[in-house]
């Protein structure tokens, strides 16, 4: 479920998205919804060789701002202002499917929220973040 | 064989400095690869320096015996994560035996603080 001359098609991807592998699946700019694949690799393993929380974080934040950004189709982007994460299994390199959705939002807040699971569908991870809505910087 | 430091510490360039009164402070650099549209460190990626700051307190509160394993974690963007150096420190709110409140704070290099976070954490064996 593409969207028409999606922003994503237009605007190259910031490094942290090619870092984490950002691959859009689909997008609803009418309920700001989108899903994304990422693709977690041996460089973002703790000690105990899985991803690292951080990185886990990472995807979530790279799939709820997205669902901000398609549902205003660029103008506007997502600085959080807090970020709230819960770990509930451990996350291996491959693939992994986002799912992130705009809450609620007003003219200058965010309520944003999403979900991540492994291939077969199981959650691993998910967030609520709330940012503040800036007008989206002029991109290179 | 302890596998520390991990993959993702050395990404983020990584280097504790000291464990001293309960402080775990640690330095990183954080890597154009971290970098978000607004051309700042992407929020989610922040987590990482924190989960590394907090897992550094862990393993200086229990000389170096435990790790925490993450239930959750709550960060505030206080002000944007510049590229480049960064200055972390931690501390363990709480131990107990199988659980740990853990919290962190990150600044610039002129000590402006930047991001706070706070998490709950299992605790495990350093692998």
């Amino acid at each position: 479920v593409g969207v028409k001359d999606s922003f994503f098609d237009r605007h190259p991807a910031p490094s942290a998205a090619i870092t984490l592998g950002w691959e859009l699946l689909s997008e609803d700019s009418v309920n700001g919804r989108v899903e994304i694949a990422f693709h977690p690799n041996d460089t973002m393993l703790n000690p105990r060789g899985t991803v690292q929380g951080g990185f886990i974080a990472a995807m979530l934040d790279d799939t709820m701002g997205p669902a901000l950004v398609t549902m205003t189709d660029g103008k506007e982007v997502p600085a959080t202002l807090d970020m709230n994460v819960s770990f509930f299994k451990p996350v291996v390199p491959g693939r992994v499917i986002g799912k992130g959705w705009v809450k609620s939002r007003t003219r200058t807040t965010a309520f944003l929220t999403a979900e991540l699971f492994d291939a077969e569908g199981n959650l691993l991870a998910s967030a609520t973040s709330t940012a503040k809505i800036l007008q989206m910087p002029k991109v290179n | 064989m302890s596998k520390l430091p991990s993959p993702s510490s050395a990404l983020m360039q990584s280097k504790p400095i000291s464990y001293e009164d309960g402080i775990a402070t640690i330095e990183f650099i954080a890597p154009e690869s971290f970098k978000s549209l607004r051309g700042v460190v992407q929020g989610g990626l922040i987590g990482g320096f924190m989960d590394e700051i907090m897992g550094n307190a862990v393993l200086g509160e229990s000389e170096g015996k435990l790790l925490p394993l993450n239930l959750d974690m709550n960060m505030s963007y206080i002000k944007p994560v510049p590229m480049g150096r960064l200055i972390g420190k931690g501390k363990v709110v709480k131990i107990g035996r199988n659980v740990a409140f853990i919290e962190a704070e990150l600044f610039d290099p002129e000590g402006k603080l930047l991001v706070r976070s706070s998490t709950t954490a299992m605790l495990t064996e350093v692998p």
